[in-house]
């Protein structure tokens, strides 16, 4: 998945005038990507570190929040995540070989997975809704207190679950939609031997928010 | 987009037109909108400190009473909010990278332009919006947590908190980008020849500083996201009463805040690093050693937040080690200065413009820095934290620091900039008014602050009076110094004499384009075959 | 050693005050020193090395031993400076003395209550005996913001958080009067928040502790110079300023005293004496006016309600001020204080 891109393709790419050539190009865009990599884990981080002290500090309180959320649903969005990685894969590695008809069809498979993790997380969020245990006091909505009434600070809890896997979902969603403009460009002839930079990039992106969930899955839904 | 301009042409009158300039992916022109943004946003977080220093030139005198100039606490406190987030946010962080960093560090690594042009521009005007947003938030009735933004106050009792907040969210991404832009750059558009001991110290630092934009400013990001959205729906993780950690905002606060200095100063030190030897005609001293401290100064800004928290109800362990750790800093920031000063042994100095602000910067940097010792000290914290003893250190680090050196770079790269050069005797005027206007301004603050007058305050007890009245004094003379280097600077933009390429006989691989540079920066693709400070046996 | 640099520290009150000068002098010291070692060479090399025509520069960027120095030897100060720092932090902060008195503080927008062991409540003042270890147990009350404690004599500093206890404690040797500062931004009432810590010597104490009047002792540094401007004792105590002094006010009756009691309770931090806008309403032409009340009724301001005010302040909000939130002073201003009080309001026709 990391060689340079080489050969020729349907559309002509003419890489920007500032680097040597094409390869040098698709070098420094990796460089990028890596360090924006980084830059998003840190971004998450705060999110990790809260989670980790306010788990310390209220634990009895937390495992009882914990034990609310369906690890089944958590685990098939796990899976579902695994594989969309891996068809992305596919579908770098379909350009690689010129093949377009591998590249679109990957594409689909991971939009479709991108789509079920969305549709399985929609279910587990309105479940928690039904539940009263939407912890933000807006569209109407209040927060259960009598589910919780002997353990205050799981309320804590799932406001770090709503704005972790939140903004997690916000960034599988951000996917999606790079997804969809990488089928267009493909459609089109654009991506070949000598040219995929941008299924590269936004595989890598892709793998990212798929390592978040990673460690999202086990600390939300396993440890507690 | 054209990559070769016609000959005789300039990257500022080639592509022409107001569009070229608005859709431009050309680092120079990038470089030259954030200078003039970064200026312009100065000059208002200048007059916000101009009118807090009259207020404060008077104690209360009738207690409660109307201000000097200032209808009450509410309107000074939206002062002092404004002049903290201005100057901060959209003028000291992106001061030197980007206003000279993006014009510079393409030219000096013998690039065309930097890794992602199209990021370059995004940055701007990421950066841009969110200064308006920012300077908007004035007009809707103001906010007034200051630049901190301390919770429960920013959640609970601020008003237009939320727009501000997401002003500073937006221009925490046009730093991520910046050097995200600067990394990739520097790693793979090197010209051939510019092996990595050969980069300017100007380089090494934009690297160690575009580092620390990439790790630090995603934690402020959301740590402000958190407030704002903690505001908007009611709930979140810093309200005590609901089991939170008010404190916690603190420690997310100053994880990036504390490095965000340092983004602030490294690129100064970078400035100074290129400009004292071009100025002595010889080496910088210990480059190895330079460019390793830097990095160490970069590496150890990530562990030390904690010293701002000494007194905020944290333990005394954690106080231990924040101290202890911070202590460190001193030491590389000490060899870079007994370096500068051993660059200038058997020397042969030049006393220009550039010259004698890095002058200036040395005098006032070291003060900063050895108060900063002080305050590092953390029994020494208990009594000055929060009181203009700390006001006058950051200044003395950021203004005395930050400002002086890009001051120092600005009259540097001006002729690069700009192919003019400007009054020299007019220059040295306005830094003599800047340096004794600036000590007058905050020299008197140490002694206010450890007597015991707390920061942040509209009146003071009247035993402060003298320090405040001579601190004013000081701060017009900063504003006439600065006025007058604008009225200069704007004439030789001008009617400035025509300046060659190399006006200062410079080694660095950017004094080998023209002044200015044409579009495509070098008209022969150019190739390093020295080190950027190889001044040898120089007879001037 | 017991040095007074009043001119450029606040006077030491406690021991450990006087501990906290030793180690800044020390830093004092070091700094100048390292200035020194800087600027010197700084100097002479502009001086010696300045642009002569056919001077040749010598390229030197390398000496070892010196690097080594300049390295080894900072490092060795600041480690002794964080030791010397560690040491008195840890007798001002972790040496809790045994059989302290301890004092409640509750802080809110703006002021502070001082609630003491027998149940007396203070508002704006902590009187305390001379010579006695004293522990403040602290906190700020709950939906407030971050407020700070910080007495400039006593060296002593340390926020205030809703929802957590934290801790000072000093023992002070000088009977007199500090100021005590408000030093964590919060708002409006910020630098209107300052208080005095009262040390009375321990037969005062006693009595004040049975309900007796007792003299106010001197201020010892900042804070006594406002109320004396005010009192009229111009004589010897010049405001230090580059500028003539403001005019006195002189205290002959009850309608001064009420002014000034209306400035040293706190009172002008949210009224206005001049009709201008402020969080409250203005006490200028209040009295004997028609206010609506925040539940729809009127009533005529006369001296109840000004006393009403007062002490409960929330039973007679106005309309407008639903939310403001005007701490009460319940039984801690004298009969005669209030009486004064309500003198001034009435003048401010």
């Amino acid at each position: 998945m990391s060689s340079k891109p080489t050969g020729t393709s349907g559309v002509e790419h003419h890489h920007a005038h500032h680097f040597r050539s094409a390869g040098h190009e698709f070098d420094t865009a990796k460089l990028g990507m890596w360090v924006f990599m980084v830059q998003e884990i840190l971004f998450f981080s705060a999110l990790f570190v809260a989670f980790f002290i306010f788990r310390q500090k209220y634990y009895v309180d937390f495992h009882e929040a914990s034990l609310e959320l369906d690890w089944i649903m958590g685990a098939v969005n796990t899976v579902i995540l695994i594989v969309s990685s891996f068809t992305v894969a596919r579908a770098i590695s379909s350009a690689q070989k010129g093949n377009t008809e591998g590249i679109l069809e990957n594409l689909i498979y991971t939009l479709l997975c991108s789509g079920g993790f969305l549709v399985v997380k929609s279910i587990e969020y309105s479940s928690k809704v039904h539940h009263g245990l939407f912890p933000f006091e807006i569209f109407g909505l209040k927060w259960n207190v009598e589910a919780f009434a002997e353990h205050p600070q799981a309320r804590l809890f799932f406001i770090l679950y709503f704005l972790m896997t939140g903004l997690h979902a916000l960034h599988v969603v951000v996917g999606a939609g790079l997804f969809v403009w990488l089928y267009r460009r493909a459609k089109r002839g654009e991506f070949g031997p000598a040219y995929y930079t941008p299924l590269e990039m936004t595989g890598l992106y892709w793998h990212f928010v798929d390592l978040v969930w990673i460690y999202l899955f086990p600390l939300l839904y396993l440890v507690g | 987009m054209e990559h070769s301009s016609p000959a005789g042409t300039t990257y500022l009158n080639y592509p022409k037109g107001l569009w070229s300039w608005v859709v431009t992916l050309d680092h120079k022109r990038i470089g030259i909108m954030y200078l003039f943004s970064v200026l312009f946003f100065f000059f208002v977080g200048g007059v916000a400190a101009i009118l807090m220093r009259m207020e404060l030139f008077k104690p209360e005198l009738v207690y409660g009473s109307p201000g000097q100039i200032f209808k009450d606490a509410g309107a000074y406190n939206r002062a002092l909010t404004y002049h903290g987030v201005i100057m901060v946010f959209l003028v000291i962080i992106p001061m030197i990278p980007a206003a000279i960093g993006n014009f510079v560090l393409p030219l000096q690594l013998g690039a065309k332009d930097v890794a992602f042009p199209r990021m370059n521009l995004a940055s701007y005007y990421l950066y841009l919006t969110g200064a308006v947003l920012a300077v908007l938030t004035m007009f809707l009735g103001g906010v007034d947590t200051g630049w901190t933004f301390y919770t429960p106050y920013s959640v609970d009792r601020a008003t237009n908190a939320t727009l501000m907040l997401t002003a500073a969210f937006i221009i925490g991404f046009s730093s991520i980008f910046t050097g995200l832009n600067f990394i990739a750059t520097i790693h793979k558009l090197r010209a051939p020849g510019q092996s990595w001991d050969r980069l300017p110290l100007f380089v090494w630092s934009i690297y160690a500083t575009s580092i620390i934009q990439v790790l630090a400013t995603p934690v402020l990001g959301l740590t402000l996201g958190l407030v704002a959205f903690e505001r908007i729906v009611g709930v979140g993780i810093f309200n005590p009463a609901m089991g939170g950690d008010p404190i916690l905002f603190q420690h997310f606060f100053w994880f990036y805040s504390h490095p965000a200095v340092y983004i602030m100063i490294l690129p100064a030190m970078g400035v100074i690093n290129d400009v004292i030897p071009v100025f002595s005609r010889k080496p910088i001293f210990g480059y190895k050693a330079m460019a390793a401290a830097i990095f160490g100064i970069a590496l150890v800004s990530f562990v030390v937040w904690g010293h701002h928290m000494f007194v905020s109800g944290q333990t005394s362990l954690a106080g231990f080690i924040f101290s202890l750790i911070t202590m460190f800093v001193a030491i590389p920031t000490g060899v870079k200065v007994f370096s500068w000063v051993a660059t200038l042994y058997k020397g042969s100095i030049h006393f220009d413009a550039p010259m004698l602000y890095a002058f200036g910067f040395l005098f006032v940097f070291v003060i900063g820095g050895l108060t900063g010792v002080v305050l590092a000290t953390m029994a020494l914290d208990i009594h000055l934290h929060d009181t203009y003893y700390v006001v006058a250190h950051f200044h003395y680090v950021m203004v005395g620091g930050t400002l002086f050196a890009f001051m120092a770079g600005l009259h540097y790269w001006f002729p690069k900039m700009f192919g003019k050069l400007y009054n020299e005797a007019a220059a040295k005027l306005s830094c003599f008014l800047i340096f004794i206007g600036f000590n007058l301004t905050f020299m008197p603050q140490f002694i206010a602050g450890q007597l015991g007058m707390p920061r942040r305050y509209f009146n003071y007890k009247p035993e402060f009076t003298i320090y405040n009245e001579i601190s004013t004094i000081g701060s017009f003379c900063v504003g006439l110094g600065f006025f007058m280097a604008l009225c200069y600077l704007v004439y030789a933009l001008f009617y400035g004499k025509k300046a060659n390429s190399n006006p200062w006989r410079s080694l660095t691989l950017e004094w080998e384009a023209a002044s200015p540079p044409p579009l495509e920066n070098f008209r022969t693709d150019p190739v390093v075959t020295h080190g950027p400070y190889d001044y040898v046996g120089e007879k001037v | 050693m017991k040095f007074d640099f009043s001119s450029v520290l606040p006077p030491a009150a406690t021991e450990l005050a006087h501990s906290w000068d030793h180690l800044y002098w020390f830093l004092f010291i070091v700094c100048v020193v390292f200035f020194a070692v800087v600027m010197v060479p700084l100097a002479i090399f502009i001086f010696k090395y300045r642009k002569k025509p056919g001077r040749k520069t010598d390229p030197i960027a390398h000496n070892t031993p010196l690097e080594i120095v300049w390295t080894a030897i900072p490092t060795v100060i600041v480690m002794i400076i964080f030791a010397w720092g560690w040491l008195v932090w840890r007798d001002m902060v972790d040496r809790v003395p045994e059989n302290a008195m301890e004092v409640h503080v509750v802080a809110e927008s703006w002021a502070w209550t001082f609630q003491y062991s027998d149940g007396r409540i203070e508002k704006n003042r902590l009187v305390v005996p001379v010579d006695t270890p004293v522990k403040l147990k602290m906190t700020s009350k709950m939906g407030d913001v971050l407020h700070s404690f910080y007495v400039p004599n006593f060296r002593v500093k340390k926020d205030l958080v809703p929802g957590l206890y934290t801790q000072v404690f000093f023992t002070s040797t000088k009977v007199g009067r500090n100021i005590f500062f408000c030093t964590e931004y919060c708002g409006l009432g910020h630098s209107a928040m300052w208080g005095e810590v009262v040390v009375l010597s321990k037969p005062d104490y006693q009595m004040w502790q049975y309900g007796k009047d007792v003299p106010l002792p001197e201020w010892i540094g900042v804070g006594g110079l406002a109320e004396r401007m005010k009192a009229g004792e111009a004589s010897g105590l010049k405001e230090k300023s580059l500028f003539a002094s403001v005019s006195a006010e002189s205290a002959e009756n009850m309608k001064d005293r009420g002014k000034i009691l209306f400035r040293k309770m706190g009172c002008v931090a949210c009224h206005s004496n001049d009709g201008s806008t402020s969080i409250g309403p203005s006490m200028k032409n209040l009295y004997g006016s028609e206010r609506l009340l925040a539940g729809g009724e009127s009533q005529i301001a006369d001296d109840n309600y000004i006393r009403q005010s007062i002490e409960n302040p929330q039973s007679k909000l106005s309309k407008g001020y639903e939310d403001k939130l005007m701490p009460p002073y319940p039984g801690h201003l004298s009969e005669l204080e209030l009486n004064a009080l309500v003198a001034y309001i009435k003048s401010l026709q």
